[in-house]
């Protein structure tokens, strides 16, 4: 049987086509999804065949869902992905804010956890930290400065 | 006292638009303010008149009181309502209005200042009977008194912020080697948010509920109270959950601290409506914290169960009528929740969650209200407060209430940005939520991102299930190959075959 990985909100899950649910329709959009003896109502959003995309609705929630049938598993397996880069180590502004503090230097050893920089926004602190453990590489920002979303703050390799 | 014939809210979003409803109820006119971030805002368009009142910083525009009062003298209004948050307990302000001829629709400046100051406030009430947490008398500055009050009194301890409120300013020290660094978190924060670094320590009651009490005052001597609201499912000390009743209190406890509330009241000649908030412990005792000079955020709930507007009582108040009713005539009608919708992540510990409000349907029934600012399209602003809106249901019982909000929950359609949605949905369907056995902890012990994805896992994957089943619906109706051509078969299971 085909195996699908399929990318939903932020999770991912394996799945086949035995993995069945059953869908009553209301209409066009409004939907009853029947799995095992539980009903949970909810509606078909957008559909984007072409670009496996799909965004349905269950019990007021929006689920963004992007479907890899085993073609696109295979160019995937093939090396065509993207290799994982090394971004994922720095520290990104989560939200706009304003950097109140900035607690480490260039050079400085962190632990997974460590308090690194104080952002402002929506009139509180926010103190973010460290993912892992490692050394300060680069400090982007400076104090005071106004950061947009997903902006680089720190560097730590 | 005159009747008021145009008021000027000096504030933004649902409450601004909550207030004008009720004036226009009143046949009174609204003048609206805003920001220019609040240019497309619903409560600019509802209100008779709206004028721009500068960029979009707070402290450029709904903190300028320059602004506010030029905003006054050009719509002619003769009274302005603060709302709550920016200049609703600022008693420069109250004062201000006052000196400039115009009606303020609250207390006095007095009342302000002597229970804006949480010091001032437990001196006020030193004289009436009421009980208060163990703490320091005055305000600390020095680490070292800092380091000597609280070994009296025994840690764990709370730095607070003189001039604070809404839950910020407030830090938990365990032990002394987190004192230093607390200490100076708290100054800042305070010193950031309320111009005032002045700080105290309180005992930090373990275990406790958050319990407040609505009172009315007019300006005749008269105060009742209008029963309590429970506030203790807080995160960061921000109420998400409040609900009226308490599950905790009967009608001898509610009797005492309602009449506690109405000592604290006088204690500072108040007028209008106000809020008493109470610390309960374990046993039941309760413990004078603060007193709020201002509508509460959470006041729909009182209002739900007592069946009386409270917009329309502050007005009144401010005419200088007389209560229309005494004690007696309040009685506590079924159960209401409400649960406060933020732009925020549960998922990601709250972090404030920016975006535009792309599809965005809150549920409309009868036994549901909603109080909002946003309309969908609307961008969430980061320049103020995260809350979208205020879920409010009223039930028969608390047992109804509770299945009504979970109904109102998972019909409010709203994409673009993370709530606190999923979050009530956790809490509703939690026992230690639903056994009424809960207190200011709940968040820390039994609320996690993990668990939250638990609560969510089967929706979730019926959604995926759901795509797939239509994704390989419309393969089987287009009949085209989800393998790649033939002369590739080869190649695939040559790789596959490890």
């Amino acid at each position: 049987m085909d195996n699908y990985k399929i990318w939903i909100n932020d999770h991912t899950y394996d799945l086949t086509g035995a993995d069945i649910v059953s869908i009553e329709y209301n209409g066009e959009k409004e939907i009853v999804a029947v799995v095992g003896n539980r009903r949970l109502p909810g509606s078909i959003v957008e559909v984007n065949y072409k670009k496996k995309e799909y965004v349905v609705e269950i019990l007021g929630r929006f689920y963004h869902i992007r479907i890899q049938n085993p073609y696109d598993r295979l160019i995937d397996d093939m090396g065509y992905a993207k290799r994982s880069s090394k971004g994922s180590e720095d520290i990104k502004a989560p939200m706009p804010g304003l950097v109140l503090e900035i607690l480490v230097s260039p050079g400085q050893e962190v632990s997974k956890g460590d308090p690194v920089i104080v952002l402002e926004a929506m009139k509180m602190e926010n103190m973010l930290k460290s993912h892992h453990d490692g050394i300060v590489k680069n400090v982007s920002v400076s104090k005071g400065l106004a950061v947009e979303k997903g902006q680089v703050l720190i560097e730590i390799e | 006292m005159a009747k008021i014939k145009k008021i000027l809210i000096a504030n933004r979003g649902e409450i601004a638009l909550r207030i004008m409803r009720t004036a226009h109820q009143l046949g009174i006119e609204t003048v609206a303010v805003y920001s220019k971030a609040d240019k497309q805002a619903p409560h600019v368009r509802f209100a008779n008149e709206a004028i721009a009142i500068g960029p979009a910083p707070s402290s450029a525009s709904y903190l300028d009181m320059d602004r506010i009062f030029d905003a006054a003298r050009r719509s002619g209004a003769d009274a302005i309502h603060p709302g709550y948050g920016f200049l609703s307990e600022n008693a420069d302000f109250a004062q201000s209005v006052e000196d400039h001829g115009l009606t303020f629709i609250g207390p006095s400046a007095h009342s302000i200042r002597v229970m804006g100051n949480k010091l001032a406030a437990k001196e006020a009430i030193s004289n009436f009977t009421i009980p208060i947490v163990p703490g320091s008398p005055d305000a600390i500055t020095e680490l070292a008194d800092a380091r000597e009050v609280a070994n009296s009194i025994g840690y764990p301890i709370l730095i607070k912020a003189a001039a604070g409120g809404g839950g910020k300013g407030m830090r938990v020290v365990h032990q002394v080697s987190d004192l230093e660094e607390q200490m100076s978190r708290a100054i800042g924060e305070a010193e950031s948010a309320f111009g005032d670094g002045a700080v105290f320590i309180e005992k930090y009651v373990t275990a406790p509920r958050h319990i407040e009490i609505q009172i009315l005052a007019d300006q005749h001597g008269t105060v009742v109270h209008l029963f309590e609201r429970e506030c203790s499912i807080q995160r960061r000390h921000q109420k998400v959950i409040e609900e009226a009743p308490s599950v905790v209190t009967d009608d001898v406890m509610r009797g005492k601290m309602g009449e506690a509330a109405i000592r604290v009241a006088k204690a500072c000649n108040y007028v209008g409506a106000g809020t008493v908030e109470f610390l309960v412990d374990a046993e039941r005792n309760f413990y004078f914290l603060e007193m709020n000079t201002r509508l509460q955020v959470e006041h729909p709930v009182t209002e739900c169960i007592t069946g009386v507007d409270l917009v329309e009582q502050q007005i009144r108040i401010a005419q200088g009528e007389k209560l229309s009713f005494v004690q007696e005539d309040l009685s506590i009608e079924g159960h209401a929740l409400e649960l406060r919708v933020y732009a925020e992540d549960p998922w990601n510990d709250f972090a404030p969650s920016v975006g535009t409000l792309f599809r965005y349907r809150p549920p409309t029934s009868e036994d549901i209200r909603y109080d909002d600012g946003f309309e969908e399209g609307m961008e969430i602003p980061i320049y103020y407060d995260p809350l979208i809106g205020k879920l409010v249901v009223h039930g028969s019982s608390r047992t109804v209430a509770v299945e009504k909000m979970l109904e109102a929950i998972s019909s409010f359609h709203i994409d673009g940005v993370s709530t606190t949605l999923p979050f009530g949905r956790f809490v509703l369907n939690h026992p230690g939520f639903l056994s009424g056995n809960f207190n200011t902890h709940f968040i820390d012990q039994h609320f996690s991102a993990e668990k939250l994805d638990d609560e969510f896992e089967l929706d979730r994957k019926t959604a995926a299930l759901v795509a797939l089943k239509l994704y390989l619906e419309q393969q089987s109706q287009l009949k085209l190959p989800t393998q790649p051509p033939s002369n590739w078969r080869k190649v695939r299971q040559n790789f596959t075959r490890r």
